[in-house]
C-alpha cells in the first residue's frame, strides 16, 4: 500500500521527517519497505510562458515555440498538438535540466536548434497524460520551479499491510495508527460543504441478503459533468499508483485510498427501474463485468441488481452496462459493507481480485459508511459541478454493538513479561478508538472501533498494548535451559550420516521432489504408488518422487555438461509413496540415502583416474552402514529385482539381514531413457528409524590364546560369491573357527572360462585354550570337504 | 699396537699383519654385514685368530701365557676395530638416509579428496545445534500434510485472506492433502502428542506454488516452539536475540518489531543489522540497513484450543526462519537459484 506523507499531514500533525515516521510505523507493525521522495527525479524544470508560435521551416508536424523562462527568451522545437497560444503557460525543461535519467541538452531538430524541451506529464514523470503538453494555470509566474507550481514535493511510503489490519489500507487508518503512536489527535477528513437538494426521483433500495450485505449506503448526485480531475487530484493518484480517469471515477478512488472504503458509482440512468436490490445470485445467472468478460454466478455470490438483473458483483467488480461514461450526468454512489468470507469466495471462484474485493474480504468499517459516503458525494458534487440529491439511503445501519472484550491487566503482564501501568493500558486503548468500561477485579470491558475488526479477543488487546508500548522497550530475558529428553527421530543420525559421507569424499545435494511418471517408472514405481499434485508447477513436475536417483543423476548430467570429469554425489531426503489400495491418510514418507558415482574417480594424481565401480559403491555403503547406522550390511545380487541396474552388478542392499535398498551400475538402457550419463554407480537406501541403532557398541574380550591360520584356494563357478563361500565355511566350521575372509580372486591362465579362483583365510582360535595341530587339521578338513561337496570345487594347492 | 715383549717375533709380526688386513677389509666394507664378515675372517670359527688359538696347545708350557695374552689382546683389538667401523657405517647410513631429493609436498594427496557439505544443510544443522544448546529437542513431521495441521489448527480459517500469504501446492488425493507451506504443522503434531512443557526445534523442507528468480518451490525452514506455564514475550526476545548473536556474531545488533502471523499473538519479527553494509543501506537490505531474520510470537490461544491445551494455564512462543536466507547471508550469496541447482562447481566451494 502506497501512503502519501503529505496526505497524512492533512489528517494529523506530523512534523517528523519521513524516515522517522517510517521507522515508527515499521516497529509497531506496519512495515515500511521503502520511502520514495516524490519529485526528486526532476531538476531544473520550470514554468514557461509561450511568447510566439511559428511553423517549423522543415517539419510540417512541428512548431518553433519561443518561451520566456524568467531568465530570457528561448526557442524550442515542439511537436505537441496543444501548444498554448501566446501568453499561455506550460512546462519547460531548459538545457541542463534533469528529467529522471534524461539530461536535457540543446539539440538540432530538422535544422533548427532547440534549447530544451516543452513537456507533458509523462515526459516529466509526474502523470499518465502523454497526449500533450502540461498546461499550467495562466497566473503562473514564468521561471517558477515546477516543484513549487505543481506542489510536487511529497514522500511515498511503501507499507506492507498485514491481513489483520484492513484499516491500514487507507490513509485514515495509518493516520490513526500514528495518532496512537505519537499521542496526537487525528482530524477526520471533511468533504467540501454541500447543500442537499430535494429528492427528485426516489431510487428504491432493498437488501434481500443482510447476511451477505449488512449495510448498504447509497447517495444520488445529479447534474454532473465528466471532466479530468484537477491537477492535485491527478498527481496524488499518480503518486499512489492509481491511474487518473475522470473526476467521477477519481473520487471513488480517493475515498478508497483515504477511508479504505471501496465505492461503486452507477450511472443512474442505466439502472433499470431506478432500483437497487442486493441479493444472492440465481444459479447460472450471468453478467458482463467492467473488464468485458461474461461472468456466470452461483447462489453463493452476492449481486447488486437493478429492476431487471445484476449490475455488479458485490464488492468485487461493477457491471459493464451501468459503468460511468463520458456522458453520465446522474450517479448513484454505493458505499456498503459486505460479509468478508462471502466476498472472498466469490473473488476466488471468479479468479477476479480487485482493490475493492481485497479490502472487503479483509473487513471494512461498517460504522464508517455514512462518513465515507458523505465525503464522496460532496467531493463528486464539487469536482463534477453537480448537486447532492436527497438524503443518503442507509439500509442495515451500524448494527448492534459488538460484545465487549474483557481485558485483565494481569494477563497483559503475564503474556508480555513486563508490567504496564493501568493508565498506560487505558491510554493506549482509548487512543486506538476503543470504548472502555470498568469491570470487576480491575478488569476493563473494551469495545473496539469499527475500523478494527481484528480486535475481538483479550489476546488481541494484549498485542495492541505490547506493540504500542514498543517491543524494543521489553527486557530480553535469556532462556533458562532445562535438560529435556533425548532428541527423538532421525535428526542426529542424519547429521552423522552426512558428516561420514562428506568425509568419504561425496558432495551433498538438495534436489527437488517433483518428477514425472516415466522417470519414476524407470526405477520400478507404478502409477498407483505415486502421489500426484493437483496444481503442479508444470507437467514434468506433477508427481512426488518415489526415489532420489533422478535428481542425483540430473546433477551428474549437469556436472558433465560443465566438463567436470566426474561427480560423486549423495542426498539425504524423503520419498513419497501412496498408501496401497487407495487407503486414505497421508502418503508413506521415508528418509532415504541416495548415492551416485558417475564418471571418473580421481585419487591423488589426475593420471590415476579410473571408472567408479561396484566396490566404490560398497565402500560408501560401508561408510554409511558401519560409520553412521552401525548396522551389519550386505549386498546380494538381484538382477531380476533391480531391473534398472546392469544385470552384472544389480544388487539388493541388506541391513540387519533385511532388504533396505539397491545398488549397482545404472542399466545403460535406463541411462539412455533418462538422458543421463552411462556407467553411473547408483545406490539407494531406506532409512527407517529402527535402522539407527541407539545402543553403544559392546566390547568383546581380547583373545588370550594363539590363532592358527589355514588358507584355502579353490576354483568356483562365476555365479558363486565370496559371501556364499564365507557363509558356508562359517556354517561348516566348528565354533572355534574365528574368522573367514577372502584374500584373492583370480581369473586367467590355468582357470577355465566361466570359473574363477578364490582364496580364503580361515583363522581358528579357541577362546579358552590353545588348539592342538590335530584339532585344527580335523576342523579344516571338515570345512574343505563341505565346500567341495557344496560347490563341486577343485581345491588348488 | 703390538707390544715389544718376550714372544717370538714371528707371532707378533703375524698378528700385526692380520690386524693390518682387517683394517683394510673393514675400510672396504660398505655395510655392517660386510664389516662383520671381514671381522669373522679373524674371529669366526674358522678365523685366523681362532686357528692360532688352536696352536696354543702345541707350544711349550713356558711360552703359553705370553702367547695367550698376545692373542687375547689381538682379539680385543680386532673386536674394537669392528665396533668402530660399525659405528662409522651406522652414522654414514643415517646421514645418507637424510639426504636424497626432497618430496614434492604440493602433489595432490592420495585417496579421494574430502567431499562437500551443502550450504543449506550445513546452515540448517547449525541453526538446530544452537537451539539444541538452549535445550530444544528436534521434532519432525510429514512434508505432505492435511488442511487441519497446516492451516486450520494454526488459526487460518477457511475463506480467510491470511491464506493468501502462502500459495499452496495441493496433493491430488482424498483428505484435503497439500505440500506443507511451513514447518508449523509439526508444532500442532507435537502438541497433540504430548502435554507441556514443550521445547522443540523443527527443521525441514516446505513448499509453495512459486518458481521464479527469487523463489524456489521447495525451500527450508527451521521453526521452534516453547510452551510452559510462564514463558513471556520478553523471554522470546531474549532467546531469539541470543540465537541471532550466536549465528551472526555477538557484535550484531538486533531489533524486535511488531508483525502478524495467524498462529501467534502478539506477533513480531526479528531483524539484525545488515551484515553486508553494517547498517548503511545496500542492495541486500534494500537500503533499510536491517535484514529480516525470523518471524515469531506468542502462541495464539486459538492454536492451544485446537490441540486441547488450556490457554489460561499454558503459554509460550513459536518462531520460524528461512534457512535459504540465512545461508545466503552467511556465505555472501545473492542468487538463491544456486542453492537448488546442485552445480558441482558451486558445491565444491564448501568443505
Ligand atoms: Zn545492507
Amino acid at each position: 500500500m502506497k501512503i502519501s506523507l503529505a496526505w497524512l499531514r492533512e489528517l494529523i500533525d506530523l512534523p517528523e521527517p519521513a524516515a522517522e515516521v517510517a521507522e515508527r510505523l515499521t516497529m509497531t507493525g506496519f512495515e515500511v519497505e521503502a520511502v520514495h521522495r516524490a519529485g526528486a527525479h526532476l531538476e531544473g524544470a520550470v514554468a514557461g510562458e509561450v511568447l510566439e508560435v511559428r511553423p517549423h521551416p522543415g517539419r510540417p508536424d512541428m512548431h518553433v515555440v519561443v518561451v520566456a523562462d524568467g531568465v530570457g527568451r528561448r526557442e524550442v522545437v515542439c511537436g505537441a498538438p496543444n501548444i498554448p497560444a501566446p501568453g499561455g503557460k506550460t512546462a519547460y525543461a531548459p538545457p541542463g535540466a534533469k528529467l529522471g535519467d534524461v539530461a536535457v541538452e540543446a539539440r538540432r531538430l530538422g535544422g533548427v536548434e532547440s534549447l530544451g524541451v516543452l513537456c507533458s506529464e509523462t515526459d516529466l514523470g509526474i502523470g499518465a497524460d502523454a497526449s500533450g503538453l502540461l498546461v499550467l494555470p495562466p497566473a503562473t509566474r514564468p521561471g517558477a520551479s515546477l516543484h513549487e507550481v505543481l506542489c510536487l514535493h511529497d514522500h511515498v511510503l511503501d507499507v506492507n499491510v498485514t491481513p489483520n489490519r484492513p484499516d491500514g489500507l487507507g490513509h485514515l487508518g495509518i493516520a490513526r495508527e500514528l495518532g496512537t503512536i505519537y499521542r496526537r489527535p487525528v482530524c477526520l477528513p471533511q468533504a467540501p460543504p454541500f447543500q442537499r437538494t430535494a429528492r427528485e426521483v426516489d431510487p428504491y433500495v432493498r437488501v434481500d441478503d443482510p447476511a451477505g450485505c449488512p449495510r448498504y449506503g447509497a447517495q444520488v448526485v445529479r447534474g454532473l459533468a465528466v471532466a479530468p480531475s484537477p491537477w492535485a487530484v491527478r498527481y496524488r493518484l499518480h503518486l499512489l499508483g492509481v491511474r487518473a480517469v475522470s473526476n467521477l471515477v477519481d473520487v471513488t478512488n480517493l475515498v478508497l485510498l483515504l477511508f479504505s472504503q471501496p465505492l461503486h458509482a452507477f450511472d443512474l440512468a442505466k439502472l433499470r427501474g431506478g432500483t437497487i436490490v442486493v441479493r444472492r445470485a440465481r444459479d447460472g445467472e450471468t453478467m458482463f463485468t467492467l473488464d468485458g468478460l461474461e461472468r456466470r454466478f452461483v447462489p453463493d455470490d452476492v449481486l447488486i441488481c437493478d429492476g431487471e438483473g445484476p449490475v455488479a458483483v458485490a464488492g468485487v467488480m461493477g457491471g459493464l452496462s451501468s459503468e460511468i461514461r463520458d456522458d453520465t450526468t446522474d450517479v448513484l454512489i454505493e458505499c456498503a459493507h459486505f460479509d468478508p468470507p462471502s466476498i472472498r469466495r466469490t473473488s476466488r471462484r471468479l479468479g477476479l481480485s480487485s482493490e475493492s474485493s481485497y479490502r472487503f474480504e479483509r473487513g471494512t468499517d461498517r460504522s464508517g459508511v455514512p462518513r465515507a459516503l458523505a465525503y464522496a458525494a460532496g467531493l463528486m458534487a464539487e469536482l463534477g459541478r453537480g448537486r447532492v440529491c436527497g438524503e443518503a439511503i442507509d439500509a442495515g445501519g451500524t448494527g448492534p454493538d459488538p460484545a465487549p472484550v474483557r481485558l485483565r491487566p494481569a494477563r497483559v503482564a503475564r503474556i508480555v513479561g513486563r508490567e504496564f501501568p493501568s493508565d498506560e493500558i487505558r491510554g493506549t486503548l482509548e487512543r486506538l478508538g476503543c470504548r472502555l468500561a470498568p469491570a470487576s477485579n480491575g478488569a476493563l470491558d473494551v469495545v473496539a472501533p469499527g475500523w478494527r475488526p481484528d480486535l475481538t479477543r483479550e489476546i488481541d488487546l494484549v498485542e495492541e498494548i505490547a506493540r504500542i508500548g514498543g517491543y524494543d522497550a521489553l527486557p530480553g530475558t535469556p532462556p533458562t535451559v532445562t535438560a529435556g529428553p533425548r532428541t527423538q527421530g532421525n535428526w542426529e543420525k542424519l547429521a552423522t550420516l552426512r558428516r561420514v559421507l562428506v568425509a568419504r569424499g561425496l558432495a551433498e545435494t538438495v534436489n527437488h521432489v517433483f518428477a514425472d511418471l516415466p522417470t519414476l517408472q524407470a526405477f520400478g514405481a507404478t502409477e498407483d504408488q505415486c502421489v500426484p499434485l493437483k496444481n503442479p508447477l508444470d507437467a514434468g513436475r506433477a508427481l512426488l518422487r518415489t526415489t532420489l536417483l533422478p535428481g542425483l543423476l540430473g546433477d551428474a548430467r549437469l556436472a558433465f555438461a560443465h566438463r567436470l570429469p566426474g561427480a560423486a554425489l549423495f542426498e539425504l531426503g524423503k520419498t513419497f509413496h501412496r498408501r496401497p489400495g487407495g487407503t486414505p491418510g497421508l502418503p508413506h514418507e521415508t528418509w532415504r540415502l541416495g548415492i551416485v558415482l558417475a564418471g571418473k574417480r580421481i585419487e591423488g594424481l589426475a593420471g590415476n583416474a579410473a571408472d567408479w565401480d561396484l566396490y566404490d559403491l560398497a565402500a560408501m555403503l560401508a561408510a554409511a552402514a558401519d560409520g553412521a547406522l552401525r548396522r551389519p550390511w550386505a549386498l546380494r545380487p538381484a538382477p531380476d529385482r533391480v531391473r534398472w541396474c546392469h544385470p552384472r552388478s544389480a544388487c539388493l542392499v541388506e541391513i540387519d539381514g533385511a532388504e533396505a535398498g539397491f545398488a549397482g551400475e545404472l542399466h545403460p538402457a535406463t541411462a539412455d531413457r533418462l538422458d543421463v550419463p552411462r556407467g553411473a554407480q547408483v545406490l539407494e537406501l531406506e532409512l527407517t528409524p529402527e535402522r539407527f541403532r541407539p545402543e553403544p557398541d559392546k566390547v568383546r574380550e581380547l583373545p588370550r590364546f594363539p590363532a592358527v591360520r589355514r588358507d584355502l584356494a579353490a576354483v568356483f563357478d562365476e555365479t558363486v560369491t565370496a559371501g556364499d563361500v564365507v557363509a558356508d565355511a562359517r556354517r561348516l566350521g566348528p565354533t572355534f573357527l574365528d574368522e573367514v575372509s577372502v584374500f584373492d580372486v583370480y581369473r586367467g591362465e590355468g582357470i577355465p572360462a566361466g570359473r574363477k579362483s578364490m582364496a580364503f583365510a580361515l583363522v581358528y582360535r579357541h577362546p579358552e585354550r590353545t588348539l592342538t595341530e590335530a584339532e585344527v587339521e580335523t576342523a579344516h578338513a571338515g570345512v574343505v570337504d563341505g565346500l567341495v561337496s557344496r560347490f563341486g570345487v577343485t581345491i588348488r594347492k | 699396537m703390538t707390544q715389544p715383549d718376550q714372544q717370538a717375533p714371528d707371532l707378533a709380526a703375524e698378528l700385526h699383519a692380520l690386524l693390518e688386513r682387517l683394517d683394510a677389509d673393514l675400510a672396504a666394507a660398505h655395510n655392517a654385514e660386510e664389516a662383520r664378515a671381514a671381522a669373522a675372517k679373524l674371529l669366526g670359527k674358522k678365523g685366523a685368530l681362532t686357528a692360532l688359538q688352536k696352536k696354543l696347545g702345541t707350544l711349550p708350557a713356558p711360552e703359553r701365557p705370553a702367547f695367550g695374552a698376545s692373542l687375547n689382546r689381538a682379539k680385543d683389538d680386532a673386536a674394537s676395530r669392528l665396533e668402530n667401523r660399525l659405528t662409522t657405517l651406522e652414522r654414514e647410513a643415517f646421514e645418507r638416509s637424510l639426504s636424497g631429493p626432497p618430496l614434492d609436498p604440493t602433489l595432490p594427496p592420495r585417496g579421494l579428496p574430502h567431499g562437500h557439505a551443502h550450504p543449506l544443510m550445513s546452515t540448517m544443522h547449525d541453526i538446530v545445534d544452537i537451539f539444541g544448546r538452549m535445550g530444544f529437542q528436534v521434532a519432525e513431521g510429514p512434508e505432505v500434510e492435511d488442511d487441519f495441521h497446516n492451516f486450520e489448527a494454526l488459526n487460518f480459517p477457511p475463506d480467510h485472506p491470511a491464506r493468501d500469504m502462502q500459495d499452496t501446492l495441493f496433493v491430488d488425493a482424498p483428505g484435503n492433502l497439500l505440500m506443507r507451506t511451513h514447518t508449523s504443522p509439526v508444532q500442532i503434531r507435537t502438541m497433540l502428542a504430548q502435554q507441556p512443557p514443550v521445547r522443540v526445534v523443527i527443521p525441514g523442507a516446505v513448499y509453495r506454488h512459486d518458481d521464479d528468480a527469487t523463489h524456489s518451490p521447495r525451500f527450508f525452514q527451521v521453526e521452534g516452539l516453547l510452551v510452559d506455564d510462564h514463558t513471556t514475550l520478553a523471554d522470546l526476545k531474549g532467546c531469539l536475540t541470543l540465537f541471532v548473536q550466536e549465528f551472526f556474531g555477538a557484535d550484531v545488533s538486533v531489533r524486535f518489531r511488531a508483525s502478524f502471523f495467524p498462529f501467534t499473538e502478539p506477533s513480531g519479527e526479528i531483524d539484525c543489522r545488515c551484515v553486508v553494509c553494517r547498517g548503511k543501506g545496500c542492495r541486500v537490505c534494500k537500503g533499510s540497513g536491517w535484514l529480516e531474520i525470523l518471524g515469531c510470537g506468542m502462541v495464539d490461544p486459538a492454536v492451544f484450543r485446537h490441540v486441547g491445551y488450556d490457554p489460561e494455564k499454558w503459554q509460550g512462543f513459536a518462531f520460524g526462519m528461512g534457512v535459504d536466507r540465512l545461508a545466503m547471508l552467511r556465505h555472501g550469496m545473492s542468487d538463491i537459484r544456486l542453492l537448488y541447482e546442485n552445480d558441482l562447481r558451486f558445491l565444491r566451494q564448501f568443505q
